[in-house]
């Protein structure tokens, strides 16, 4: 992805941004970028602060300290102007429950002043709402109601793509489509798209950096090789001597990629899709294996460890 | 702006709220016409003041301030002017354009039972003089004043719903309004030295336009409470929805 665009181009950038509700943070000086073609997956907590941010970046809730620059742009009239190149769904999707899927879409592209009727059409066929399009909103399920939100974000191809939650009551079918509509707006129409959720293991299949977000503080940032590289796979190793096993596996094996655990537990690093070497060698030096497996690092450990909570 | 206004007049025309408005707003002129016998002999020129009286002593607030609950406080409930703003749109074009439109529409529910039973009165009573230049401006003249007075009523319920954003504390709050403009009206009536301080606020020029005595610095009067009402409720309004957060 990072060959195909301009990474000089930022969509995004914020510093120091602040909020405060009745003298309660919730935002504490955030400062993040989101670069052009990136998708910028934000986890937290619920009650992270991801929400608010996202609601000061579409201009629904004010600062109270801090910038924020929007393709390029800082005032704030041309920051509401810019607005217009994006696209959002903010919590869940805002629709006319008693008025049809296409109804929706059609005032939704008054408002954008999209001309011509087609543009509804083509999003809600992509989006696989066509044959739903006569319903009632209020008659669809929810994971119907955020595929039409999904749509009418679309509408009008913004070059930055915002969802919150997006992915929240969709089945598993659903869920796969939407990544695989992100992955392909990303690509082919080269959207821009910050998405939150509050389970990393969702993200991890569509962003390719991420933002991880705790009490209104952004601790860390990092790419989807980083990620990868700490969520590493690993051999899970339990014998009845692991300063033994230890060095017969920097001997024998020569690797020190490896953590010794209480309980006489190895994680090795290296070796990772061939565990039935790394017991043979263990075995014949006399060390019993208890238990032997391939693993991979939690995402959801890795987050937890991240924001303090293991 | 221009497409904000488009989309409003479009979820106007598809709101069930506003034709049951109407509806209902209508179903008075069969119920005045069936019980009022002096109604039934009058001229087109005098029933047009006549039912404009009657329709200031109705609860019309209320009708109107449904139409704000539904038009205006929905978008809140619903989510849905999250999309208009975070698409870009300045606060005050929305407020504007929202304004804009539900006075159309307070226009339109107001205006058809004074039209229908002039209609009908002309056609059966004559209209009660020549109709010349002359007498058409006092009906437009006369018609616009009060459209404009049942506007500014408007424009504080569209304060009341874009600061609330509550369909129940709207609501409460626009009922309130006219069991306290009734009591405030009683009490007039019975003392002059009130009354004159009644007489200045809005809710008096409805019955005031409507009088048979009509002079023109009461009608000045009315024009000039009604634009001051407009200006303070939208100053007002404009300002509390631009400063509003959005959660």
């Amino acid at each position: 992805m990072e060959e195909i665009y301009d990474m000089d181009n930022f969509v995004l950038k914020i510093n120091k941004l602040t909020k405060k509700y009745k003298h309660v943070g919730v935002l504490n000086n955030i400062s993040m970028a989101v670069k052009k073609g990136q998708i910028y997956g934000l986890i937290g907590l619920n009650g992270a602060g991801k929400s608010t941010l996202i609601k000061i970046i579409t201009g629904l809730i004010q600062k109270n300290s801090g910038s924020m620059e929007l393709f390029e742009e800082h005032e704030y009239g041309k920051i509401e102007k810019s607005r217009r190149r994006i696209g959002a769904i903010i919590e869940s999707p805002a629709l006319y429950e008693n008025r049809t899927v296409y109804e929706n879409m059609h005032m939704d592209r008054i408002q954008k002043g999209i001309p011509g009727k087609q543009c509804i059409e083509k999003w809600l066929c992509i989006v696989g709402l066509m044959d739903v399009q006569d319903k009632k909103v209020k008659t669809l399920s929810l994971g119907s109601k955020q595929r039409l939100g999904i749509a009418m974000a679309l509408l009008g191809e913004p070059e930055f793509l915002i969802l919150d939650e997006p992915i929240n009551g969709l089945d598993p079918i659903g869920i796969i489509e939407i990544r695989e509509l992100l992955k392909k707006l990303n690509v082919e129409y080269g959207m821009t798209i910050l998405i939150s959720s509050h389970i990393l293991e969702e993200l991890y299949h569509v962003a390719n950096y991420y933002g991880i977000i705790h009490k209104g503080r952004l601790i860390e940032e990092i790419t989807i090789d980083n990620l990868n590289e700490r969520c590493k796979k690993f051999i899970h190793i339990k014998v009845d001597n692991a300063s033994k096993a230890a060095v017969v596996i920097e001997k024998k094996l020569k690797t020190s990629n490896f953590d010794i655990l209480p309980n006489n537990i190895i994680k090795l690093y290296d070796y990772t899709d061939d565990s039935g070497k790394v017991t043979e060698v263990i075995v014949k030096e006399g060390i019993i294996v208890e238990q032997i497996m391939p693993m991979r690092e939690n995402l959801e450990t890795y987050f937890a460890k991240v924001i303090g909570g293991v | 702006m221009l497409n904000l206004i488009k989309v409003e007049f479009y979820k106007l025309k598809n709101s069930k709220s506003f034709y049951f408005i109407i509806f209902v707003n209508l179903l008075q002129v069969p119920l005045i016409y069936i019980f009022s016998d002096t109604l039934k002999i009058m001229n087109g020129r005098k029933s047009l003041v006549f039912i404009f009286n009657i329709q200031s002593s109705l609860a019309l607030i209320i009708l109107i301030g449904i139409l704000a609950s539904d038009y205006i406080v929905t978008e809140f409930t619903s989510g849905c002017i999250k999309n208009t703003i975070s698409y870009g749109h300045k606060r005050i074009s929305i407020f504007t354009a929202k304004s804009i439109v539900y006075y159309v529409g307070i226009v339109i529910i107001y205006s058809i039972p004074p039209l229908l039973m002039t209609g009908i009165n002309t056609v059966i009573n004559g209209y009660g003089e020549a109709i010349t230049v002359d007498s058409l401006l006092f009906v437009v003249g006369f018609f616009l004043l009060v459209l404009l007075i049942y506007v500014a009523i408007g424009s504080i319920c569209v304060l009341i719903a874009f600061t609330s954003k509550s369909l129940s504390v709207t609501m409460g709050l626009i009922v309130s309004l006219d069991f306290i403009n009734r009591i405030c009206m009683i009490i007039a009536i019975r003392k002059s030295g009130f009354m004159s301080i009644y007489s200045k606020t809005i809710f008096a020029q409805p019955s005031i336009v409507a009088s048979k005595s009509l002079t023109s610095s009461e009608a000045l009067q009315a024009v000039i409470i009604s634009i001051i009402t407009i200006f303070i409720a939208t100053t007002i309004g404009g300002y509390i929805f631009k400063k509003t957060d959005i959660r």
